[in-house]
């Protein structure tokens, strides 16, 4: 009896541990490009993956549904990026990973794109956010209003701002945001 | 629908096809070219986010995970930890050998990301991981290392490159090991501030630091010797 439930927990646990690894390799290129677009950090970017992925498997058993696993992983690294916000006043690394040249390898370098990567950069995170959502990864309206818990009206006027602002940005009539934008 | 809502409509959801819209895109030739122009747009966003993911990142987290799961849970990082040890390591770092002006940012990160390491590892009991875990990580940064008593290991990312980060037991005593590749300094200098004492060498895969607490009662001559093993026992694969 007891070998029995010592097999059930050991089964249960290899299938936990392939549950975990099937998310890691599908969803950590998608969780990655989104923590760099939230945090502009390739290093930071990486522990955030890393520190979503630790906590997922904390609370792997409360994920219910396999096709909300990639809004419950995007969730979690909102979260953990949250933190990290909380504590940036003592996070040395704002200091020195900002200055990180490797923009080199970004996949498509010709000038409009780059253009528009430097004005997405300019964009305040509460725009941007969504943006990378919406056309990264195609969630639509009330899927990114509920991830972020606010109305699906405030989600469209952000995204609706987000395209003017990129608009004005790339004809030149939009050099630098007002402080009141910043995120 | 009017022209205003049309757009305001685009603009927020380019992929919207309310019946309204598709009826006012019927009558409306200048909303269908506003609207070609957002989808292109988007079309450049898309491939203006779509920035290049680390090569192995996957594994790296697949990895960490395995080993975090051989060892006593633990605190991530002791983010509130590392500012006032921050301070310590990029004002304090002490060079021993004449040219104290070559330290490098990129060496100053190597020692900044050890200050993350959670203190809990110093003071405490912790069991050796398997060889093999190890040399798996090791592995993962195209390294060859056959190393005794490693109590943690993770690849972690310091100033851009996946670098192995260690921590090797050493009867009481504890040290912490850092191998960053593409670093390579163009001589060994020694640390000795609040924080750390220890070494930072040039190695063929990159720098190799080797460090212990301050506070604990090391001689530097062991750490010297422990950087001296380390330096021929960690091989790039490709040597071999």
């Amino acid at each position: 009896m007891k070998d029995s439930s010592n097999e059930t927990g050991l089964s249960n646990m290899r299938q936990k541990q392939v549950q975990y690894e099937n998310l890691v390799k599908a969803y950590s290129g998608w969780l990655y490009r989104y923590a760099y677009w939230l945090c502009g950090e390739k290093a930071t970017s990486e522990d955030l993956v890393q520190e979503t992925f630790l906590r997922a498997w904390r609370f792997l058993d409360s994920l219910k549904d396999e096709g909300a696993a990639k809004s419950w992983l995007t969730t979690i690294l909102r979260r953990e990026n949250a933190r990290r916000f909380e504590r940036k006043q003592l996070d040395y690394s704002d200091v020195e990973m900002d200055t990180l040249p490797s923009e080199r390898q970004d996949f498509d370098t010709r000038p409009e794109i780059l253009a528009l990567r430097n004005a997405m950069k300019k964009l305040p995170v509460k725009y941007r956010e969504p943006l990378v959502l919406q056309v990264l990864e195609g969630y639509n309206l009330e899927e990114i209003a509920a991830m972020f818990d606010l109305p699906r009206n405030t989600v469209a006027t952000r995204l609706h701002r987000a395209r003017q602002k990129l608009r004005k940005f790339l004809d030149g009539e939009e050099e630098q945001l007002s402080v009141d934008e910043l995120p | 629908m009017n022209c205003l809502e049309f757009r305001h409509l685009i603009l927020s959801d380019p992929y919207a096809k309310p019946s309204e819209a598709e009826a006012h895109l019927e009558t409306c030739a200048q909303c269908r070219r506003f609207r070609q122009e957002v989808l292109d747009l988007d079309s450049d966003i898309e491939k203006a986010l779509n920035i290049e993911v680390p090569e192995g990142l996957a594994a790296r987290v697949l990895l960490n995970h395995s080993l975090q799961e051989q060892k006593p849970r633990r605190k991530w990082v002791q983010y509130a930890m590392a500012a006032s040890v921050l301070m310590a390591v990029l004002f304090s770092v002490t060079f021993l050998n004449e040219q104290s002006s070559t330290i490098t940012p990129s060496t100053k990160k190597i020692l900044a990301h050890a200050a993350h390491q959670p203190h809990e590892f110093y003071g405490s009991e912790h069991q050796p991981l398997a060889n093999e875990d190890v040399e798996r990580l090791m592995a993962s940064l195209q390294l060859t290392a056959s190393i005794d008593n490693v109590v943690y290991a993770a690849i972690c990312p310091v100033d851009g490159e996946s670098a192995a980060h260690l921590v090797i037991k050493d009867g009481e005593d504890q040290y912490t090991v850092l191998l960053v590749p593409e670093h390579s300094p163009n001589k060994m200098f020694s640390v000795d501030d609040k924080l750390w004492r220890g070494f930072v060498s040039p190695h063929p895969a990159g720098a190799l630091a080797v460090l212990a607490g301050a506070n604990d009662t090391h001689a530097i001559t062991r750490i010297r010797e422990i950087t001296n093993k380390l330096q021929s026992e960690i091989y790039l694969t490709a040597e071999i």
